[in-house]
């Protein structure tokens, strides 16, 4: 279960630069739970991302992860419990290593283990089975260089070492945004099921309309760093891409509401 | 292939040259469809210079024949060419298409009354009944949004709407309280239809037609609730004399002249050019100190078009309008434009996709039932004249129509006073 209570982040407070990134924003993930999170752009949802991940620190408020307070966590405590993959599909891998060695990096993370231990067979071979998974036929290639795969291949593996270790929380920012549409499906196709296997408690930020009414159990709209809708259950359920054209319709409407429009409504409307 | 038109009356003579194939009867289908949105109820088809007909040009007469069918009206084929003669023989269709002699019930209509002009408007009366006018009651009292107040479960009130009652508000469909909360929203009725925009719907009104024992009923923040007959019923379109369109504050000025009294109930069916209004984002009620017109709150409170929004649709239009009207109907009364005397009205619009109305004198129920039965209506709005300088949207327009006007009599309060 992910706890956030009352955080807030202003980047470059005081200054002429000031973004009021999140405001005040409190949201309860309970395990298991897969939450789709849409907004426009800059509207907070990367920043959100990073509070829970501890790439930033909250100004205010407080996160508990799995019954810890990880408020003051740095990123690195943090990443024993946290999955996370980006958009990039070249930022998750080192790409000069082979697929097994960055799968045993995965593998080793939050563990003191020795190189030794990543070579033992046993090791090898139960990797070799999570890869043959993916179903792209990379079991054969576990001693290819990461850099010699499609991106596709790699936001896949990406997501595999994401999820390897079963964690507390998994993150997923846009992570099929620089995919190709059918390397897109792809990798969507391996989110929902490795999600729903493994019953990971998720968060994943989403650019698309159709992976945010047809994914995850609970639905947040986030406008101007707060959290403007949050739909779950059977109001998730019923959402269709449309419906969330014209949620974003409203919010190009309310931006366009300014202080004459609210005096018009006081002296117009009843 | 050239397309001529001329007219007279309520009828149309639509002279077509050269080839009727798919792509030429396209462009017919739509000067068709411009003629019969026009008012033009008989449309006279020269077909005496059309050199080839195919089944897209067949398919376009016999659509437009069944359309005016449905408005009193009818399509006929004048002097066809052998081509089109033939082809009309072999598929049988040429009696669907004969010419007539009688006047078309518009026509038959239009002739016992005169036309008047009133502002940007030509109205001409349809049906009138002297000494008609309408009692009126309001419910509860729209200032608690004003004063950024909470609602108390107690002032709400129900209210079952037959076929005479005419009202607008802030409600939901609902047997009590409980039922509506979360619900509340815009809603609008008249002539057996209430129609309300639950405002957590995504934007998809709701209606309840009446049908035998089943009256729509809803629970009310705060309303006017009219009941009566219709005095006046009269068509309008906008007036040759003058440049644009009739607005929202034209059809309150016809309203009131047309029921000789300063103040009045409308229902109007009529034919958009962009609509300019509002509508709740959440159920106003037990907010505490929600700040509804503060700003920059009120962007969680409404939706308000910036620009204007239906046009070319059908919008059944439902208000009352008064001069200097008194306490307490004057509480749930707006400027409708940005001057000291300005008219005064709230007016709520159901929009529904565009269909023609049929011609000649209507009866509202009978109408709405007939509209109701194949369409749910689009969306609902509370319309506001947006006169802002420059930023502002305007003034709802209108094409034409059909308005229903009564003189509205004394209106008591009920309920929700302070
Ligand atoms: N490191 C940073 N320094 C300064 N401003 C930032 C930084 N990160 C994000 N912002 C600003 O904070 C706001 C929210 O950004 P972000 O969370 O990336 O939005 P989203 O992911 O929804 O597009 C934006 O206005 C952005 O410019
Ligand atoms: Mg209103």
């Amino acid at each position: 279960m992910l706890n956030i209570k009352d955080i807030s982040k202003t980047f470059n407070p005081g200054t002429p630069d000031e973004v009021q990134a999140i405001k005040h924003v409190s949201l309860t993930v309970p395990e298991g739970s897969f939450v789709v999170v849409i907004g426009t752009n800059g509207s907070g949802k990367s920043t959100l991302q990073q509070l829970i991940a501890g790439a930033c620190v909250p100004d205010s408020g407080s996160i508990e992860l799995a019954g810890q307070d990880i408020t003051r966590w740095g990123e690195h405590r943090r990443a024993a419990l946290i999955g996370r993959v980006f958009q990039n599909p070249f930022s998750g891998t080192a790409p000069t290593l082979s697929i097994i060695e960055n799968m045993a990096l995965a593998a080793r993370r939050g563990q003191r283990r020795g190189l030794g231990w990543l070579l033992s067979g046993a090791v090898r071979r139960h990797l070799r089975e999570r890869v043959a998974e993916l179903g792209m036929g990379l079991e054969d290639r576990l001693d290819n260089a990461i850099g010699s795969l499609s991106g596709g291949q790699r936001q896949a593996l990406t997501l595999l070492m994401a999820v390897l270790q079963r964690p507390s929380l998994l993150l997923l920012d846009e992570h099929t945004a620089a995919l190709d549409p059918k390397a897109s499906d792809q990798v969507i196709r391996l989110t929902r099921d490795m999600v729903a296997r493994e019953k990971l408690t998720t968060v994943m930020v989403t650019h698309s309309m159709h992976q945010a009414a047809h994914l995850g159990d609970r639905l947040i709209m986030m406008v101007n760093g707060e959290i403007r809708q949050d739909l779950a259950d059977e109001r998730k359920r019923r959402v269709h891409v449309e419906d969330l054209l014209a949620l974003f319709e409203q919010v190009r409407r309310a931006d366009r509401l300014d202080a004459s429009a609210a005096e018009l409504l006081r002296s117009r409307y009843v | 292939m050239d397309i001529a038109m001329t007219t007279a009356g309520d009828a149309a003579t639509v002279r077509v040259s050269g080839r009727l194939d798919a792509r030429n009867a396209d462009i017919l289908s739509r000067e068709l469809d411009e003629c019969v949105r026009g008012g033009w109820h008989v449309l006279r088809m020269n077909l005496h210079d059309v050199e080839y007909i195919s089944s897209a040009g067949i398919r376009v007469l016999i659509k437009f024949a069944k359309i005016l069918q449905g408005q009193g009206g009818w399509l006929e084929v004048l002097e066809p060419s052998s081509v089109v003669a033939s082809v009309l023989e072999m598929t049988g269709t040429m009696p669907l298409f004969a010419p007539r002699k009688e006047q078309s019930a518009a026509t038959a209509t239009a002739g016992a009354s005169g036309c008047r002009q009133i502002g940007a408007m030509r109205c001409t009366v349809t049906a009138s009944a002297a000494g008609v006018s309408m009692r009126g009651r309001v419910l509860g009292n729209p200032a608690f949004m004003a004063r950024n107040g909470s609602f108390a479960p107690g002032e709400v009130r129900q209210l079952r709407l037959g076929v005479k009652a005419v009202a607008l508000g802030i409600g939901a469909f609902a047997a009590d309280h409980a039922g509506a909360k979360g619900h509340y929203g815009e809603f609008l009725a008249a002539g057996g239809v209430a129609v309300a925009l639950p405002p957590d719907s995504n934007g998809q009104p709701d209606f309840v037609v009446s049908e035998q024992r089943l009256v729509p009923e809803l629970a009310v923040l705060s309303a006017l609730h009219l009941e009566g007959d219709f005095a006046v019923q009269a068509r309008f379109e906008s007036s040759p004399q003058h440049d644009g369109l009739p607005g929202l504050s034209d059809l309150g000025a016809a309203a009131l002249a047309l029921s000789g009294a300063s103040q009045a109930v409308m229902v109007a069916l009529a034919e958009t050019s962009g609509l300019v209004g509002a509508s709740l984002l959440q159920s106003p009620e037990g907010s505490q100190d929600a700040e509804y017109f503060h700003f920059p709150e009120a962007r969680r409170w409404f939706n308000l078009t910036p620009e204007r929004v239906h046009g070319r649709q059908l919008v059944l239009l439902v208000g009352v309008f008064a001069r200097q009207p008194a306490v307490p109907l004057a509480d749930h009364l707006r400027p409708m434009a940005d001057s000291a005397d300005a008219l005064r009205g709230h007016v709520h619009a159901a929009v529904l996709s565009y269909r023609a109305l049929p011609g000649g004198s209507l009866a509202l129920p009978a109408t709405l039932a007939d509209i109701f039965q194949t369409q749910t209506p689009l969306d609902l709005l509370h319309l506001i004249n947006d006169d802002r300088a420059i930023s502002g949207a305007g003034d709802s327009l209108f094409q034409r129509g059909v308005l229903w006007v009564s003189p509205l009599g004394e209106v008591d309060m009920e309920g929700g006073a302070q």
